[in-house]
């Protein structure tokens, strides 16, 4: 049975989002999940829940970062925080997979450093799922885990985030792409070309250079790019779904005539919300740290939990790292005669 | 790359001076500040990796590790060989720097490839290979794991034994991106240049029993390792079997030396039984020492 260590102190509605999110994955995924947290509150989240027989320990740990710590501070500092004790239980084989709604930055910082990256993996990558036209994802990496990336860098984050889309949505040849300004490939700047031209040795399913629109178009699988230029897409995409919603409901208290229109469309407007509801797709994989770790939104709920310890069990049992490290060292070696 | 090992350790500082006098450039400053384009190609790659390499080991020896067993994959058989004193470093640094060039100059760019098969058996993969030759070169280049084996050979031939592998049921089979055809025949008339510089330096006997690529057998004297270093070059890297070789004779820890941890990567692939540690720089000189007095603490106490 696969272990996950589950950060119980991580999100906004933590412990209960992550309490609730543990019971839902333990009843319906057949995985063990270690709480880890301050055990008074976490056992007392837990008493208020039916959970007899199911597969879930609490694991104690004596600090908690917020979401105002840096992520270095938070690394060197709190060392016996929730994160810092989980990310222990990973790297000392006592679980397989760490799942946080945590501080993303603290998170990050201490998967990447008590954890360590994969061999020939240089920068681990985040790599977020956005929904698209043709009722698929499209996951875009990294959005976040470096600000600068160099093109070799890329053409790792290329064939992680292929491995994991092949893992996760079973398309057997996903399309591969780079995140430019123009399809062409004389457009672009210096990082992308050089990552352009590395992307086209690879045998990957690399279908060139895609625009900034083309991300929720649903015509390729994967997109890479550095994680300065994926973090502003996707913070801009976040922040434009907030926002439509908000204009939308002002406008429709606006007048009775598109209040009754409201109504008569509620599945529509539910239906949408589902898709563009993060808490569907159960957060974003840290690539190329040595245990698998998954990032969850701070505001997820216990659905979003539950989600994303099923990826984490997914990326687990189908031996994930092992698949990027085959890929990977295989070129690393071959290259060096 | 290095540049921690020369800031810290004196014994290593002398590796990187020893290989720019040998070389009469400064590999230290391509090592160091050297663009990404300047290090990739092979004969700057080949003196780069074992100059670093060698200055971890020389930190590592400070510590008083001495191991019972040194193996390197293809040019990391130069490391391990300067490690076992077989060799003297700077004749080490000046045959790998010809290796590479000779290597590079050995097929015409665009006529050779390497591919990386996946999830197929050596035996299998070698099968292939003979399937897609079609009197062209294609031929086992890397035996890494149970589970990947690269090859090599010409652009055709390599091209036909990718698809022949993908609809064998290969997990993946994909091109490298890599300058040159290693390890196969079309390396032979690197491998007679080279045969010619080696045959011109001085060999010692081991103080350390080496593993080699070719054989995946113990050797002890200069001249053994002088010739499987002539073989090496249109050979087979025979690294499973050699890691075998080593787990079947009682090793049961192994240490990384030199830039990367892909070799560590590999090891857990073929045996998760035995323990990995690697060493590139200060840090992992400092958690490696660590582990590995835990590790001999393990062992007087069963």
């Amino acid at each position: 049975m696969t272990t996950i260590a589950v950060d119980a102190m991580g999100g906004d509605h933590a412990p209960r989002a992550e309490v609730e999110g543990a019971i839902l994955a333990a009843r319906e995924l057949g995985v063990r999940i270690l709480l880890v947290g301050i055990e008074a509150t976490v056992r007392q989240e837990l008493s208020r829940h039916g959970h007899r027989g199911l597969p879930i320990e609490i694991v104690n740990a004596t600090d908690v970062i917020t979401m105002s710590d840096s992520p270095s501070q938070a690394f060197r500092r709190k060392k016996e925080s929730s994160v810092h004790v989980a990310a222990r239980l990973v790297r000392d084989g006592k679980a397989e997979a760490l799942v946080s709604a945590g501080n993303t930055g603290a998170v990050m910082t201490v998967a990447r450093f008590v954890l360590g990256t994969l061999a020939a993996v240089d920068r681990p990558a985040l790599a977020a799922a956005f929904p698209n036209m043709k009722e698929k994802v499209t996951v875009i990496l990294d959005v976040g885990a470096n600000v600068d990336s160099k093109a070799e860098q890329i053409e790792q984050f290329a064939v992680m985030g292929e491995i994991y889309y092949r893992t996760i949505w079973g398309t057997k040849r996903p399309r591969v792409a780079l995140l430019s300004i123009g399809e062409e490939e004389m457009k672009g700047n210096e990082l992308t070309r050089e990552a352009a031209a590395r992307l086209k040795q690879l045998s990957l399913n690399f279908v060139g250079n895609v625009e900034g629109r083309d991300v929720f178009r649903g015509d390729v699988d994967v997109i890479v790019c550095d994680g300065f230029i994926g973090n502003i897409a996707l913070k801009i995409s976040e922040g434009l779904v907030e926002h439509i919603g908000a204009m939308l409901k002002k406008a429709i208290k606006s007048s009775l005539k598109s209040q009754v229109g409201y109504v008569l469309s509620k599945d529509a407007f539910d239906s949408f919300r589902k898709r563009t509801d993060s808490s569907e797709y159960g957060g974003a994989p840290l690539l190329g740290v040595r245990g698998i770790t998954i990032i969850g939104h701070g505001r997820s709920n216990a659905l979003a939990i539950k989600n994303a310890i099923r990826v984490a069990s997914e990326l687990c049992r189908s031996r994930f790292n092992e698949k990027i490290e085959q890929e990977l060292s295989a070129a690393a070696l071959a290259a060096r005669g | 790359m290095g540049r921690d090992l020369a800031a810290n350790f004196p014994e290593s500082k002398a590796v990187f001076d020893a290989a720019d006098s040998a070389l009469g450039f400064s590999i230290t400053q391509t090592c160091f500040e050297g663009s990404e384009e300047a290090l990739k190609l092979t004969e700057n790659t080949q003196p780069a990796i074992l100059t670093v390499s060698t200055a971890a080991y020389r930190a590592l020896e400070k510590q008083g590790i001495v191991p019972d067993f040194v193996a390197g994959h293809s040019l990391g058989e130069y490391s391990a060989l300067v490690a076992a004193g077989g060799v003297d470093f700077s004749a080490a640094v000046k045959l790998v720097r010809a290796r590479g060039k000779y290597m590079q100059e050995a097929v015409p760019a665009g006529q050779g490839a390497m591919a990386a098969i996946l999830g197929l058996s050596p035996t299998e993969v070698a099968d292939i290979c003979k399937k897609a030759a079609e009197n062209e070169t294609v031929s086992p280049a890397n035996l890494n794991s149970p589970e990947q084996t690269v090859i090599s050979g010409s652009a055709a031939a390599v091209k036909r034994a990718v698809e022949i592998a993908s609809q064998s049921g290969a997990k993946r089979a994909v091109i490298l991106p890599v300058s040159a055809p290693f390890h196969c025949a079309l390396m032979m008339p690197a491998q007679r240049r080279l045969e010619h510089d080696l045959r011109a330096t001085q060999f010692n006997a081991l103080k350390i029993p080496l593993i080699t690529n070719v054989d995946a057998q113990a050797i002890s004297t200069g001249e053994e390792a002088r010739d499987a270093l002539i073989r090496q070059v249109t050979a087979p890297v025979g690294w499973l079997d050699s890691i075998r070789e080593m787990i079947e004779s009682g090793v049961t820890v192994f240490v990384e030396v030199g830039p990367g941890k892909v070799l560590t990567g590999l090891l857990r692939q073929i045996d998760r039984s035995v323990r990995v540690f690697n060493v590139e720089d200060s840090a992992t000189l400092n958690s490696t020492m660590e582990k590995l007095a835990q590790a001999r603490a393990e062992v007087r106490e069963p």
